[in-house]
């Protein structure tokens, strides 16, 4: 795993928008911007949405529009998500 | 064949189901996405471990037990699989490498995560598919307002023009996203 992953789940949102990544294991945006609650301001989950891929922790498989591209959790998302959990607990 | 033989055999023969279940459930994708080369590095890893756990229960099995050592030591074998190997750990001049858990789960990770990224790719792949043929189809607008709804058509070519982008390509792509199998018939005609 990349350093600063953990400091990047320590942001709220970025730990949100992660979460329902590795639930769905893939889903497009404009479903997670659905899972994310009805008054969610787009800008504020794309910022979290890049740092989370910059680190490894999700891919994206783009699209012609920024509403149907697909986010999916990685091999190092699904390890981080078990930590997080244990952490959590 | 012994009855070691039968053990280790009816043990991988449970490990291969055991993985051919959990990959796919765990991806939340079909089978033939899980199929990849780290799945059977998963597979390997799973039946390596699993025949140890298997010679290690067959031997706690006492000798009256009513039921066969060879399917009793397996089904214990693979079934307590974790409890087993979370208390074997793997040491090099006395030092701990790694856990064998710890192997297993991160075998699991790539297994599973390619799974998903097959699916996600192949899924996409089929979408791009589908737009290429639906965007060059004289009926795009009224399958468009059939299947996504009346005014979906004026929608997707604001969105297009606002994106700077091909207005039937936009429109066959939603098509192809949102109504994956009407517009995979709709190909076929």
């Amino acid at each position: 795993m990349q350093p600063g992953v953990f400091e990047i789940l320590t942001d709220r949102t970025a730990r949100e928008v992660f979460k329902a990544v590795v639930r769905q294991r893939s889903i497009n945006f404009t479903n997670l911007k659905k899972v994310l609650g009805q008054g969610v301001d787009v800008n504020v989950i794309v910022g979290p949405l890049t740092k989370l891929k910059e680190v490894g922790l999700i891919a994206e498989e783009s699209a012609p529009l920024k509403d149907w591209a697909t986010y999916y959790v990685t091999a190092d998302g699904l390890e981080a998500e078990r930590k997080l959990s244990r952490l959590e607990l | 064949m012994n009855d070691f033989g039968y053990e280790i055999a009816i043990a991988s023969v449970l490990s291969i189901l055991v993985a051919i279940i959990e990959i796919p459930w765990t991806s939340k994708t079909r089978l033939w996405s899980s199929l990849g080369t780290y799945f059977w590095v998963y597979l390997v890893i799973l039946i390596v471990g699993n025949s140890m756990t298997t010679w290690v229960a067959g031997a706690m099995i006492p000798k009256e037990w009513p039921i066969p050592a060879c399917i009793s030591g397996a089904f214990l074998g693979v079934f307590g699989f974790q409890v087993i190997l979370k208390n074997m750990n793997l040491r090099v001049f006395d030092k701990g490498v790694l856990s064998i858990e710890d192997w297993i789960s991160k075998a699991r990770d790539l297994a599973v995560a390619n799974a998903v990224h097959e699916h996600a790719v192949s899924k996409r792949q089929q979408e791009i598919k589908i737009a290429e043929k639906l965007k060059v189809d004289p009926s795009l607008n009224t399958y468009v307002t059939q299947f996504l709804g009346p005014g979906t058509v004026v929608e997707l070519d604001a969105l297009a023009e606002a994106n700077g982008a091909d207005k039937n390509l936009i429109k066959a792509f939603a098509l192809a996203i949102q109504k994956p199998e009407d517009s995979a018939a709709l190909c076929k005609k």
